[in-house]
């Protein structure tokens, strides 16, 4: 199983984000993004993440999201995709 | 003192109406000039804004149609004649003498419906009801009764691009109410193969968003989050029935995830829709599963409404303050009773005591809490200020505003918004470059402002915060040696300088420009924050930009004090920035450079005398208390007699006539009916560490 | 925005509460006026001038009140039973407040017909000019006629805490009780 760890997800970091996944992570199956160390995101982000969990379904893959904080929560509630990721609706 | 919107909002208007006068007076010789048309709509659009704002109702209402005649004229659909210009000029008149007050007399009201059948034969817009999409119109009832919308947002394929984020736009929204959205993505997103994941441009925006929101604010408002968005974005709102229960083929249907025919013949199938709409392949399974979790949003929302039949009812605010002030006297009623129970030291009268402190203190709860509102209902004034603004001044601004949920005590609220509109206008006057210039010192042109409230140990704290220039400490230290207000050999840091903007007298701008001239600086916002017991601060980094920060108390009228005594004399410290009282030995104190130090803890902190710092009679006995209080990051104590024990305070202004005062924030009146002093506890720090 | 200072209205006669101070007697146009009281002392508000002798608690109510006698830098004098208080309203700086006046001693209401109401004279007087709008004769007494709303504007009252804040008052031994 594949680990990714970003510390950032904004629109700055999709170039570096996006080779790390296609480089390392998108034939490996089942995937990992640990976001505990997230201190910045934004809807570019957050909508990269949303891609990257369709591609692994479109595949059969699985990507789990794991130690998502509560603003994190919160911002995929707001932009509607906690479902599509498979998180948890915080209030 | 306060800036009286409605004096300022004159002001403006006079101004606009100067331009109006002169732009028609240029184009009654040169018809077709573009440039004059467009000072005299602009000119019209402002005041009718401003006005809706200000509670001038009718006088937006009329300009409203004077704007909607001109914005043809300026798209060119109309041809400006003698008659057109002369008319104008007559409403420039009429609009002055709305001006004068508001409501206008029965008969003014008559005049300007004969001014604006004109205009809109002119305009040829129909005579009569057709509802104006002015948001200026509605603005005066903000509003409404609680309803719930769905409303599609379809940001710019570029916008992140652009620097769009949709999150503060999201967060803005939910703040009007309960929401819920969905991202739907596009449908031509194909994953089958590694080839086809690449050409995803991922920096592109690939969905579009259904928000379900169930709010009470009216569209005005639900229109102001989109202010800065709405050219680029496709955003469109629909009201849905609250009595009608939506079943998910209807919400499938509404989302574009099947079609008509689909949903038809599935129904006929009968059993459970979500599986069978599923199963049959008519709508993607993640589609289902949105729309069911909208279905429940749905239900919740009829749910609570049904539970609440009674939604809500407007009260006027004096009865809300008179029900406060009861609540105080009941409050200082109760801690006499308390101290006479104390006293007497019997234990039924005890009990009953404690069961009333109880009881008022809930009371007190709850009516603090019917006062307080969201700090978000202030904001979309705020975005159109900048926006008109950033747009006179020529700068590119992006505004962000973050913790519009956070609570406030109403009576706070609505002394905030002008000193706010006021750092605003400034940041954006004097703190933000102009493009190029921010261009050419390699930073973004687009320049972001961001407003933050958010609570802060028992304060709130506010900021306003921009990226820009900063403050020119140089320019600042010069002038205020011009003003006298320091000599020039004083030694004042970077930071202490900047603190320097908020004396009275001081203005930075060169020239006092139309912006945020008019003769008030930031001591105005000053004086204004004070007399919210609150504290102004500006942290500034030249080049980087500036951050003003306010903290301000929960509320100002009731706080848990702890009752002290020096000489004989009474003293309230709030309790919410006391941490302990310890048992203070004159030995036990030294002085290192002018400052008493006790120890605690095994640290030494400063501490105020109480006796010292006001001059009270007497000698301090030999073993005095000292209270440990912590404000924001300093920790102090202030050394007192006796700590007599927590009581509820309800705090009384001390009037203007100790408005200068230090070190005290208001008096309370104690159980026996005497007075006592509630301590200022940060300035009494701060005045030992200068 | 009208000030009902700056108002232009005719009147033929003008009602007046007199009162004495060190000796003096002094009058407020009645309008102003809302009650007169004993005075039980008031609490001091730490690091204020002397004049400013603090607050009282009126019916729940914090009221500040101030001894004219400091301002206009009369002779200090024992409190008597005939010492009271004379709540006013004034407005500081476009608010209205209430404020209590102490005085030596109340003495009556009077109407004065404006004819007999003269303007203060510039020269030799104890009490700055500004603060006085006219001079009446009262049965072979003369009578001080004041301007509380000039007394107590902003200005007035930025110069006196604005001294204060310089002078430091720790020196002041003005505690009252």
């Amino acid at each position: 199983m594949n680990e990714m760890k970003p510390t950032s997800l904004t629109i700055y970091d999709l170039d570096a984000l996006q080779n790390q996944y296609i480089m390392e992570s998108y034939w490996s199956g089942a995937l990992v993004i640990n976001l505990a160390l997230i201190e910045e995101f934004d809807s570019a982000g957050l909508q990269w993440l949303t891609l990257v969990k369709k591609n692994q379904q479109a595949r059969g893959h699985s990507l789990t999201l794991s130690d998502v904080g509560d603003d994190l929560k919160n911002a995929m509630a707001l932009l509607g995709m906690h479902s599509l990721l498979g998180v948890a609706h915080v209030n | 003192m306060s800036i009286d919107p409605v004096i300022i909002f004159k002001e403006e208007a006079y101004e606009h109406l100067e331009n109006l006068e002169n732009a028609l007076l240029v184009l009654e010789e040169s018809p077709r000039d573009a440039e004059q048309i467009a000072a005299a709509f602009r000119a019209m659009h402002t005041i009718k804004g401003s006005a809706g704002m200000v509670g001038f109702d009718h006088l937006s209402y009329f300009t409203h149609h004077i704007e909607s005649f001109f914005e043809r004229v300026r798209s060119g659909e109309l041809m400006l004649n003698d008659e057109h210009i002369r008319a104008t000029l007559l409403a420039k008149d009429h609009i002055e003498l709305l001006l004068e007050k508001t409501p206008p007399s029965k008969e003014s009201m008559a005049v300007s419906e004969t001014l604006i059948q004109q205009f809109r034969r002119w305009a040829d817009l129909p005579t009569e009801g057709s509802p104006a999409k002015s948001t200026a119109a509605t603005s005066a009832n903000t509003e409404t009764e609680q309803r719930i919308l769905k409303i599609t947002i379809k940001p710019s394929k570029e916008c992140f691009k652009d620097g769009f984020d949709l999150l503060p736009v999201m967060r803005e929204l939910s703040a009007l109410g309960s929401c819920h959205s969905s991202a739907h993505f596009n449908k031509t997103l194909t994953f089958d193969s590694a080839d086809d994941y690449r050409d995803i441009d991922i920096f592109d925006c690939h969905f579009f968003l259904t928000v379900l929101l169930a709010t009470e604010a009216s569209q005005s408002s639900i229109d102001d989050v989109f202010l800065f968005v709405a050219d680029d974005w496709s955003i469109s709102t629909e009201e849905l029935d609250p009595d009608e229960a939506y079943r998910l083929g209807d919400l499938l249907l509404a989302e574009g995830a099947i079609n008509q025919q689909q949903l038809d013949s599935i129904l006929q199938q009968q059993p459970k829709l979500g599986e069978v709409l599923s199963g049959s392949g008519a709508a993607a399974q993640e589609d289902v599963e949105q729309a069911l979790e909208q279905q429940k949003f749905l239900r919740s929302q009829q749910e609570t409404q049904q539970s609440r039949s009674v939604p809500s009812i407007k009260v006027p605010q004096p009865k809300l303050d008179a029900l406060m002030d009861k609540v105080g006297e009941l409050v200082t009623l109760q801690s006499f009773l308390e101290q006479k129970a104390r006293e007497l030291n019997d234990e039924g009268l005890n009990t009953i005591a404690e069961t009333l402190m109880q009881l008022s203190s809930d009371l007190r709860e709850t009516v603090f809490d019917i006062r307080m509102l969201p700090i978000g209902t202030l904001f979309g004034r705020f975005r159109r200020v900048v926006r008109d603004l950033s747009h006179e001044l020529g700068k590119n601004i992006q505004f962000v505003t973050e913790g519009a949920e956070t609570e406030l005590d109403k009576v706070m609220l609505d002394k905030l918004g002008d000193p706010l509109i006021h750092l605003l206008r400034n940041s954006l006057d004097h703190g933000i470059e102009k493009p190029e210039q921010r261009a050419a010192n390699g930073k973004p042109e687009q320049a972001t402002i961001t407003l933050s409230a958010a609570h802060n140990q028992g304060q709130i704290l506010i900021k306003v915060k921009d990226d820009g220039a900063g403050i020119n400490t140089q320019k600042v230290r010069q002038k205020a040696i011009e003003k006298g207000l320091i000599s020039a050999t004083d030694e004042l840091t970077e930071n202490q300088i900047h603190q320097l903007i908020f004396e009275a007298g001081f203005s930075t701008a060169d020239k006092v420009s139309d912006v945020s001239g008019r003769g008030v600086g930031m001591d105005v916002v000053r004086t204004s924050i004070d007399s919210l017991q609150g504290k102004v601060h500006i942290k500034s980094d030249a080049g980087l930009g500036t951050e003003i920060q306010i903290l301000l108390p929960m509320t100002l009228a009731i706080i848990d004090g702890l009752l002290v005594n020096v000489a004989g004399e009474s003293f309230v410290i709030p309790l919410n920035i006391v941490n302990e009282c310890i048992e203070t030995y004159a030995s036990e104190k030294c002085v290192e450079r002018d400052t008493t130090l006790v120890k605690h803890r095994g640290a030494l902190v400063p501490c105020v005398s109480l006796r010292k710092m006001f001059s009270l009679a007497g000698t301090a006995p030999a073993i005095e208390q000292s209270v440990i209080v912590k404000v924001g990051e300093e920790t102090g104590a202030i050394t007192v007699d006796e700590v007599v024990g927590q009581f509820q305070t309800v705090i009384k202004s001390l009037g203007q006539l100790y408005r200068g005062v230090s070190g005290v924030m208001g008096a309370t009146v104690l159980g026996d009916g005497s007075i006592a002093m509630v301590l200022d506890v940060s300035e009494l720090l701060e005045s030992i560490q200068s | 925005m009208t000030n009902p200072d700056e108002n232009e209205i005719t009147v033929d006669s003008l009602k007046i509460l007199t009162f004495v101070l060190d000796d003096e007697l002094f009058a407020i146009e009645i309008s102003g006026i809302q009650e007169v009281l004993e005075f039980k002392g008031a609490t001091k508000v730490p690091k204020t001038p002397p004049f400013m002798l603090g607050v009282i608690n009126l019916r729940g109510k914090v009221i500040p009140i101030v001894d004219l006698r400091e301002q206009f830098e009369l002779g200090k004098k024992p409190r008597t039973v005939d010492t009271c208080v004379i709540i006013v309203q004034v407005t500081i700086d476009g608010e209205e407040t209430p404020l209590g006046i102490l005085a030596d001693a109340v003495k009556e209401v009077l109407e004065v017909p404006m004819s007999e109401i003269n303007p203060p004279p510039r020269i030799g007087n104890k009490i700055n000019s500004a603060y006085i709008f006219g001079m009446a004769k009262i049965e072979e007494e003369f009578v001080i006629l004041l301007r509380l709303a000039k007394i107590f504007s902003a200005d007035e009252l930025q110069s006196v805490v604005g001294e204060l804040t310089d002078a430091e008052v720790n020196s002041s031994e003005t505690h009252d009780e």
